[in-house]
């Protein structure tokens, strides 16, 4: 019985050397706070791709680490999510989605948000870690709480045209769900990595 | 009516052995490792890992790759295809025998 307990040891302190769970958690946190918080203003990078480069990013994370500590990469490939996110964004860019009635802002980055999230999911079940699969749910939900319950009034914004029937106002109300799941995902991640690191 | 067979018949001699479980349980779950991190994590000294790597890279459940990065000797060693089924076999070899000794 000593062997299957000593089994799960094994690993989890391979996930923690790896910081399975805090880099994802911190990458996408910080995502969502800077998005959040500046909506579809200037970004140094557009967000239709941010969710896909922190993917990348996330990857990137992993092999500095097998480099720094030999211990490969977590299970599940965040490359393939990063291209999965990536395709999802841009369909939201589709004539008939940005343009439509319901189409917001604050609705496109809800959509944003759980494709986001739903990359996360992916990669949490193909590497059968439930605690990822878990966040990506809390992600998910956060987005399609955006979507319904987000600042609806604010329409356009200066990269679409105004439509004769769409009411531009100034100032609008910040998607404080988005930044709240963001700052979440960031105090687990730290939480975590500071775990992960008595662990080993 | 013949008695099922007991869970232990479905241990693998090779892969029960604990260190052995070990290296291949570490390996399942990172793509691959180096030699450094296993000696470390595992407590092993290099010889006796060195020895089970052997036995494991003998009947093709692992490879190993030896390089340089810079001026130091890197080995890294990799799950086979075989390795990831023959532990998974193991597993729930020993999940049987655990469900059975908890009924």
């Amino acid at each position: 019985m000593d062997t299957a307990v000593s089994v799960a040891e094994v690993r989890q302190q391979t996930r923690a050397a790896q910081h399975a769970t805090s880099f994802p958690l911190l990458v996408l946190g910080v995502l969502f706070v800077n998005y959040g918080t500046v909506g579809f203003g200037p970004q140094p990078v557009a967000w239709r791709y941010a969710g896909a480069l922190a993917f990348v990013l996330i990857w990137a994370l992993g092999k500095a680490n097998e480099y720094a500590t030999g211990v490969g990469p977590a299970r599940g490939d965040y490359l393939a999510a990063a291209g999965g996110v990536f395709l999802l964004t841009q369909l939201t860019y589709l004539n008939r989605i940005v343009f439509a009635k319901w189409a917001t802002p604050y609705r496109l980055e809800g959509i944003w948000v759980v494709i986001v999230g739903l990359g996360l999911l992916a990669v949490g079940l193909a590497g059968r870690a439930p605690n990822l699969a878990g966040w990506a749910i809390a992600v998910c939900g956060a987005g399609a709480a955006q979507f319904l319950f987000g600042y609806q009034g604010w329409s356009t914004n200066l990269y679409l045209p105004v439509l004769p029937n769409e009411r531009v106002s100034f100032n609008p109300p910040q998607p404080y769900i988005v930044i709240g799941m963001g700052v979440v995902l960031t105090l687990a991640g730290l939480f975590t990595f500071a775990r992960e690191r008595r662990y080993l | 009516m013949s008695e099922p067979e007991h869970p232990t018949a479905g241990f693998d001699e090779l892969v029960h052995q604990p260190n052995r479980l070990a290296i291949l349980v570490v390996l399942d779950e990172a793509k691959r490792a180096d030699f450094a991190y296993l000696k470390r994590v595992l407590s092993m000294t290099d010889g006796n890992l060195g020895r089970h790597l052997a036995v494991l890279e003998e009947a093709g459940l692992v490879e190993l790759s030896k390089g340089f990065e810079g001026s130091r000797p890197r080995t890294w060693v990799t799950l086979t295809r075989a390795g990831r089924t023959r532990l998974r076999g193991e597993l729930d070899a020993m999940r049987k025998l655990l469900k059975r000794v908890r009924r």
